[in-house]
């Protein structure tokens, strides 16, 4: 597999762009009773979500295999920033730590399973992402030659 | 093609990325500043300035009082869901200590008491003890404790308050059932206790 400077570039900038999401469902899904808006751990929801979270990544990337490092790349930022989330009270407001065990495997232990999800569905996603460009680029020129 | 002339080209989608991009990072800053809120409310809620009176009614009962201050410096209300007031004398005078009971008030989730956001409320509890049954140990006790030398009254007795707060940060909910969940109740309740002037 082939890398150049530009692929790395649109790589990151689908990773920041579709990361926030990705943050977000693994906060909520520790603390669906505190998190606003909330999907209450519904998993259909989140595997349906992480679909959608998948498709840009699909829509703007020809290649197949950089599409799917994209996926990685989000999903692996996002559970970063979640637990950047899920420790901001005790780093940067100093409160004391509530969590019973230890706690960064509470938090892994809490999330295991959306992760999974998050990958699978964002796997899903850019294949459906691709066949929409596909789909979108055939009617763009069958467009321009009918004209 | 460069990566943002690519993005410019697919507006549309990359719009539509961008907006709900912007959604979750908004919705996933404002949760946690809630759930720094709900970190503030557990560690900053406190009783504080406990007063305890006794005092005897020309009529022969009892008058006890109780009121203790109820600091909530968070930005989220606490919602109770039980406060109780307890008091008891004890009676050491034989080879087993005793408690006897005086007088008791209880405070459930179905009143709506609120305490609000960065706020201090007093909380007073008065009960007049007239009861015989109740009256009768208490002045045997006091009549006890003045024949071994030491003046004692309805009045002076050591009482034993015990005051119980237990209340829901804002509201979140709390009843989760299933067992790998109970910590989401657990993350959002205070029990705060007073009791013979111990804070806990």
């Amino acid at each position: 597999m082939r890398m150049r400077g530009e692929d790395w570039r649109r790589m990151g900038v689908m990773a920041l762009i579709s990361a926030p999401g990705v943050a977000f469902l693994f906060f909520d899904f520790l603390f669906p009773n505190l998190s606003s808006p909330s999907l209450e751990k519904n998993m259909l929801v989140v595997f349906l979500l992480a679909i959608l979270f998948g498709m840009p990544s699909g829509y703007l990337t020809r290649r197949t295999d950089l599409a799917i490092l994209t996926v990685i790349l989000y999903v692996f930022l996002g559970y970063i920033v979640a637990i950047a989330a899920y420790s901001a009270p005790f780093t940067v407001y100093d409160f004391s730590i509530v969590f019973p065990g230890l706690y960064f495997m509470f938090f892994l232990n809490m999330t295991v399973i959306p992760l999974l999800l998050m990958v699978l569905g964002g796997f899903i996603g850019v294949i459906v992402g691709q066949l929409l460009a596909e789909s979108m680029d055939r009617e763009e020129t069958s467009q321009n030659f009918s004209k | 093609m460069g990566v943002l002339s690519d993005l410019r080209k697919r507006w549309f989608v990359t719009g539509l990325t961008l907006a709900v991009s912007l959604f979750f990072a908004a919705a996933l800053l404002y949760s946690t500043m809630t759930y720094v809120d709900v970190m503030e409310a557990r560690q900053g809620v406190e009783l504080r300035g406990a007063v305890e009176g006794a005092e005897e009614l020309d009529d022969g009962s009892l008058l006890v009082t109780f009121s203790v201050e109820v600091y909530n410096p968070s930005d989220q209300d606490l919602v109770v869901h039980s406060m109780s007031w307890t008091v008891r004398a004890e009676n050491s005078s034989g080879a087993v200590v005793a408690y006897l009971p005086v007088t008791s008030a209880y405070n459930s989730s179905s009143e709506g008491v609120v305490f609000g956001s960065e706020s201090a409320r007093t909380v007073t509890y008065e009960a007049v003890v007239s009861d015989p049954a109740v009256l009768g140990p208490l002045s045997a006790l006091a009549g006890y404790m003045s024949s071994q030398g030491d003046e004692t009254t309805l009045a002076s007795i050591h009482y034993s308050h015990d005051f119980r707060l237990v209340a829901y940060i804002g509201g979140f909910d709390h009843d989760y059932q299933y067992s790998k969940e109970l910590y989401l109740n657990d993350l959002v309740r205070i029990e705060r206790t007073y009791l013979d002037g111990e804070y806990s």
